[in-house]
């Protein structure tokens, strides 16, 4: 098992992370299936930061839980490094979430009989890391997120930007490949919002995380450099944003001729 | 944009002449250029409605400039303006509404596809505006030009509402 | 991989036990009442065997075999010389050893004779002094004697070294000089120091055994092969004589405690069982809290195996502490119900407890075993589902999903446990298997009672909402959603219930059936005695001179003078004891007779026949009018039986013969207890008489009602060891409710906090809180009492094939009401706690709570 999922894959076909084809997700059964997917495709290169944004109802989620390889699709195929996961049994699966893939979650989602830097060296704990250097290296997650004064507080101890920064440090520790974002701003304040979604550009701008991300929220999706957009179960359009090149005074003297 | 009434409060603190007035303006909304010949129509106006006074002062090897001070009438109207509510642009009218309602009526034009089309336009200054944002708050920017930058990120959300909106809505009544 | 050495997961395992401190605490003192009463039983179980095993073995020192005569008479003390030449035989020592009772300050006190030639029996013994000095060559030839007690034994009766001694002998009262005192070590240790030694020939004097010895102890020569000699041996000695191993004769004592041992441990299962089912509910009660902390786990990489085994590790720490308090308290039990043993065995003094590796191997089995038993499957289930689902949703109360497997189980274990009774009763399966056996079925019923469920609900429900309106009908609707969990609490409640009325029914009838028993069989008005006989009549029986009846004859207003002997003796293998006894010419028999004809059976037992116990009979498979095959010393004798009776010394297995016909076959020496009737109205001047004759002789002496007194004590005793037992799973019980009812508060959180924010009053909430513990004791009951009372059936139809003989069938209707209102009460008080958090909610948190 271990052997099948090279680590940061310099993956044989190329640099791409993610290649969805053709992929579709029903739930129930008879008069009460409902299709969340209808043959979604598209890619993913290492690097690139993807906001996916739809109506409720679109499929983002769902796809979002696909490729994270939380559910498992009903047609098509999901790659995740050149490896097909529709093919996984639920063991391969879990190490893919805990080696390749970090979730973060609306809610948190944090473990609330754990400290921040237990929650943090939890994945690598249940890797077998042994406990000096998982402590090691959660605690430089930690201070990645600017949260290493705060490493021995309990999550409750904690305001709702912290611990969304923590889960993000959490989905760091091991070097995933693939950062997987639910409505990751969705239960903070705006100004809070603002600084998760920087910490979030930081990581694809400092380091080359590569991050999906399912928002609601334009003025956060307008951060990525990819849209994706979900409507009825399908990619109805897709744009691709070109980094900032200009000084904010030159973008607000544009703005005037702005509708 | 009321350059009267920003000409008005920028003599509340004393008296200023013509260039000083302009560069004044341009760094308190600095996504506008004013013109000195609007500026110094302004001025008569002003003066001819008895708001503002000036003094001519002599300059050596220079021309005169006139050196212009608010009145009591002027404070009370700056007094006025600021306490009156000001009108709100909703820019109802902007022209991708014109483009959708035409797209409406005319055969071979699709709406959906005009939405697309703006909405992507839309987006694109979004992601500029966010950027921004972003960079702003990085530099240290000023604060006034942070808030309109938040205003213009704001605006163009809300028109993405709207335009996601209109698409729902005209794809009820197409099914209609 | 689990990776059961990462400290951090079982850091989360222990911090995740906190978070719950009373729910932990009371799951916690389920566990332990189930290993402490395992514990306490186990320890004294093996105490009393040991006691038993090790007190003749030290009496015999290092004597490996002994040689004894049926019935434990005596035989030529030429045997000695004879046996002393055999091949592998180091020493043969001519010994007498037999009861009798020494006249201390403190009245007549039991004492072990050891009757010794002081020149050999070094061999065997030895004897380090503490004052004064051992036996020597011419304390044989000494007219006056000696004898050599223990220190301990000698400063609490008052004996010295210089004053003479005086003993109740077969003979009449023997006086010798104390020449020394013992140091508490070797023999000296038997029953508490209880040992005298004197000369082989003063013993020979005093038990009228001339040139006669009752044992012959043999000292082996190293490395020899026992049982080989011992077959050699018996080869070699006539009929009537028998190689034992010292130990043997312990034997007996244990008998007599074995139909006790099983009840008390079929009773500490039951508790184990009913901890067990705490466990359970708690268990399920956290995985149903924390599913959406699982699937974060599962989300986070952790494997299902990964998922199983953190929750196992909570079980591991829970079951470790468990068994560390449960020994704690184990040992306390113990040491409680190991006097209550000495109570019942009587005059036999047990020995400290000692830790054996069999009692902590139970602590630590049961303790981690019952709660990884109860964690293993529920924890896999919860750690296969799907991590998806349960992080998605948004709250709110799930309802259970309905399994058809346990109804399936439960089935098979209630079966399983009739097959097992049945079997028991035909004689397939041995004894031992009857602490195994009840559980089974136990178990099964809790398992079947989901299927009783929804019918109960509705029948309390009904009832619940005409006595509390609306409340009644809120409580109904959280005990519906939560099936399971309503299950296990109404299961552990009705287990209390069902045990309870189902073995308090057998235990009263027992007690009933006792005294009746005794008031049929002791009809003498007063009982004189030199010492109280133990349980097993083997350690303590002293006899008194048989002259002696006429000096009672003689008093004012004594009618008549009955004698009786207890003499261990076999039977077909079996061990028995022989009850030798006179009968009066006419009046009631002194036996409880259950078949023949009064009259009759009184002119064949005075011509020898004899009347057997009806459990022996049983047994052996005999009736009236067959023949009984006694062991005696000139070999199997074949007695008629002319009548069978109701028994209960040693289970039932004994014989009673008249006193002159026993004496034809088993050595009868002196009497044990002499049974003194008054004449019409003299009752009160014969009892002067005796009381004034005691006090000068050194007798005991205890009227009728005393001895009925004394045996009600010791049943009572017994009984109120169980009793305590059933009152510990009752415990258990409303252990397991309070976890239920505070599971339940915190689950309605919001919807209570809803119903106040519309106006519901605080003590309305309590109302509603007390209306569901209620309604779980109402929903017990019904159960409970059915199969409580169809139990209460079954064990009276055993006891009845047990014991061999048929009392009648009768409810014990305060019983069943006491059990059903204790039920009552207990879930009534464990709802206390939980309805006072329900009250103090404050709402807003309330309302905000997911």
């Amino acid at each position: 098992m271990t052997g099948t999922m090279a680590h940061q894959a310099t993956a044989g076909n190329g640099a791409f992370v993610i290649e969805v084809e053709g992929l579709q997700k029903s739930f129930g059964a008879g008069d009460n299936r409902v299709a969340a997917l209808r043959g979604v495709s598209f890619r993913v290169a290492r690097g690139e930061f993807v906001a996916i944004m739809g109506p409720s109802g679109s499929g983002k989620s769902t796809l979002l839980h696909l490729i994270g390889g939380l559910d498992t699709p009903t047609a098509g195929s999901v790659r995740i490094s050149g490896q097909d996961v529709g093919a996984f049994t639920d063991d391969q699966l879990t190490l893919l979430r805990r080696r390749q893939i970090g979730f973060v979650f609306q809610a948190f989602n944090l473990l609330d009989v754990l400290t921040a830097e237990e929650n943090v060296a939890l994945p690598l704990i249940l890797d077998g890391v042994a406990e000096g250097e998982a402590q090691r290296r959660a605690a430089a997650a930690v201070e990645l997120v600017g949260l290493a004064g705060r490493r021995r507080h309990f999550p409750r101890e904690l305001s709702g930007g912290e611990q969304q920064r923590l889960a993000i440090a959490r989905a760091l520790v091991t070097e995933p490949l693939l950062l997987l974002a639910d409505e990751p701003t969705g239960n903070l304040d705006s100004a809070t919002s603002a600084q998760i979604m920087s910490v979030l550009r930081d990581l694809v701008d400092r380091r080359g995380q590569t991050i999906l991300m399912v928002t609601h929220d334009a003025r956060h999706a307008a951060l990525a450099n990819r849209l994706l957009r979900l409507r009825d179960g399908q990619l109805a359009e897709e744009q691709h944003l070109a980094p900032a090149s200009r000084s904010p005074s030159r973008v607000l003297e544009d703005l005037e001729t702005l509708p | 944009m009321s350059v009267k009434h920003a000409i008005l409060g920028l003599l509340a603190k004393g008296p200023l002449h013509g260039y000083e007035l302009k560069g004044g303006f341009e760094e308190l909304a600095p996504t506008t250029e004013l013109n000195v010949g609007q500026v110094y129509m302004t001025l008569d106006r002003l003066s001819r409605d008895r708001l503002v006074t000036y003094e001519v002062v002599n300059q050596a090897e220079r021309p005169d400039k006139k050196v212009y001070a608010l009145t009591e009438e002027g404070r009370k109207e700056l007094k006025e303006w600021l306490a009156t509510p000001s009108a709100i642009d909703l820019n109802l009218r902007n022209e991708t509404f014109l483009k959708l309602m035409l797209a409406r009526r005319l055969r071979g034009a699709d709406p959906l596809k005009v939405l697309a089309v703006e909405r992507r336009a839309c987006f694109e200054r979004l992601h500029e505006v966010a950027q921004a944002q972003a960079r702003a708050e990085q530099e240290g920017i000023a604060v006034h030009s942070r808030l309109l930058l938040d205003l213009a990120a704001l605006r163009l959300d809300a028109f993405l509402k709207w335009l996601d909106h209109c698409e729902d809505t005209l794809k009820k009544e197409g099914k209609r | 991989m689990i990776r059961w050495h990462s400290t951090t997961l079982w850091k989360v395992a222990a911090r995740q036990m906190l978070r719950r401190p009373a729910r932990t605490a009371l799951t916690l003192l389920g566990i332990v009442c189930g290993v402490a009463t395992i514990v306490a039983v186990t320890l004294t179980t093996q105490a009393t065997r040991r006691a038993f095993h090790e007190m003749f073995a030290t009496v015999t020192g290092r004597a490996a075999l002994e040689v004894v005569a049926e019935g434990l008479g005596g035989f030529d003390e030429n045997l000695a010389a004879e046996l002393a030449n055999v091949h592998g035989v180091e020493a043969a020592l001519p010994v007498i050893q037999t009861a009798a009772a020494a006249l201390g300050k403190s009245g007549p006190t039991p004492v072990l004779i050891l009757g010794i030639d002081p020149l050999r029996d070094g061999a065997a013994r030895d004897y380090r002094m503490d004052t004064g000095r051992a036996l020597q060559a011419d304390d044989s030839a000494s007219p006056s004697g000696a004898l050599v007690l223990e220190v301990g034994f000698a400063r609490a009766h008052g004996f010295e070294v210089g004053r003479p001694a005086r003993l109740w002998t077969p003979t009449g009262i023997m006086e010798l000089p104390v020449v020394g005192l013992m140091q508490p070590r070797g023999v000296a240790t038997f029953n508490g120091g209880a040992v005298a030694i004197m000369p082989l020939a003063t013993a020979q004097r005093a038990f009228a055994l001339p040139k006669q010895v009752n044992s012959v102890q043999l000292v082996l020569v190293d490395g020899t092969d026992a049982p080989r000699v011992q077959a050699e041996l018996q080869a070699r000695l006539s009929t009537g004589l028998q190689v034992q191993a010292p130990s043997a004769r312990g034997e007996r004592s244990r008998d007599a405690l074995y139909s006790i041992e099983q009840c008390l441990a079929a009773a500490s299962l039951l508790t184990l069982v009913a901890g067990a089912f705490v466990i359970l509910n708690t268990l399920l009660m956290n995985l149903t809290e924390r599913r959406r902390q699982l699937a974060i786990w599962r989300a986070l990489g952790a494997t299902r195996a990964q998922v199983t085994g953190l929750l196992l590790r909570e079980a591991a720490l829970f079951g470790c502490a468990g068994t560390l308090l449960g020994i704690g308290a184990g040992h306390g039990l113990a040491l409680v119900t190991l006097g209550v043993m000495e109570q019942v065995v009587g005059g036999v003094h047990f020995p400290e407890l000692r830790w054996t590796s069999e009692a902590l191997l139970l602590a630590v089995l049961f303790g981690p075993g019952m709660a990884l038993a109860a964690t293993w499957l529920p924890a896999r289930r919860a750690a296969r589902r799907a991590p998806l689902e349960d992080l998605l949703a948004r709250g709110g109360v799930y309802r259970d999903e309905q399994r058809r497997w346990p109804a399936v189980v439960g089935a098979g274990l209630v079966a399983a446990q009739v097959v097992g009774l049945v079997g028991l009763a035909q004689g397939w399966v041995p004894p031992t298997m009857l602490a195994l056996i009840m559980p089974l079925g136990v178990i099964g019923v809790v398992f079947l009672i989901p299927l009783a469920i929804p019918s109960l609900l509705r029948l309390v429900a009904v009832a619940l909402r005409w006595m509390l309106g609306f409340e009644g009908r809120l409580a109904m609707r959280q005990l519906e959603r939560r099936p399971t969990r309503t299950s296990l609490t109404v299961g552990t409640l009705a287990i209390a219930i069902f045990i309870s009325i189902g073995v308090g029914n057998g235990l009263n009838g027992s007690v009933r059936d006792i005294r009746d028993w005794i008031n049929r069989v002791a009809t003498a008005d007063f009982y004189v005695r030199a010492s109280q006989p133990d349980g097993a009549y083997a350690i303590t029986m002293s006899a008194l001179p048989e002259k002696f009846e006429a000096e009672l004859a003689r008093l004012d207003g004594v009618a008549r003078v009955d004698k009786v002997n207890w003499i261990l003796a076999r039977a077909h293998e079996q061990r028995v004891i022989v009850l030798a006894c006179t009968m009066p010419a006419e009046g009631p028999l002194s036996v409880d007779l259950v078949e023949g004809h009064p009259e009759q059976v009184r002119r064949g037992f005075m011509q020898g026949g004899a009347v057997v116990g009806t459990a022996l009979a049983q047994r052996l498979k005999l009736r009236v009018g067959d023949e009984i095959v006694l062991e005696t010393r000139r070999g199997p004798t074949p007695l008629r039986i002319v009548g069978t009776a109701n028994e209960y010394t040693i289970d039932g297995m004994a014989l009673y013969l008249e006193w002159h016909a026993a004496r034809q076959h088993l050595p009868v020496e002196g009497v044990h207890v002499f049974g003194v009737s008054a004449q019409e109205g003299k009752t009160a001047v014969v009892a002067e008489e005796l009381a004034r004759l005691s006090r000068e002789r050194g007798l005991l002496l205890q009227s009728q009602g005393e001895l009925r007194r004394y045996i009600d004590q010791s049943v009572l005793a017994v009984f109120g060891m169980v009793w305590g037992i059933l009152g510990m799973i009752f415990v258990v019980a409303s252990l397991g409710t309070v976890n239920t009812l505070t599971m339940n508060v915190l689950e309605q959180t919001r919807e209570l906090g809803m119903l106040r924010a519309i106006g519901l009053q605080r003590r309305q909430l309590r109302k509603l809180i007390m209306a569901q513990a209620l309604a779980v004791g109402l929903m017990s009951l019904v159960p409970g009492t059915l199969i409580g009372l169809a139990l209460a059936y079954v064990i009276h139809v055993f006891s009845s094939i047990l014991l061999a003989h048929a009392w009648p069938f009768h409810l014990d209707l305060a019983l069943i009401a006491g059990c059903l209102a204790a039920a009552l009460a207990i879930t009534l008080l464990a709802a206390l706690a939980p309805a006072r958090r329900a009250a103090r909610l404050q709402v807003v948190q309330a309302l905000q709570v997911e």
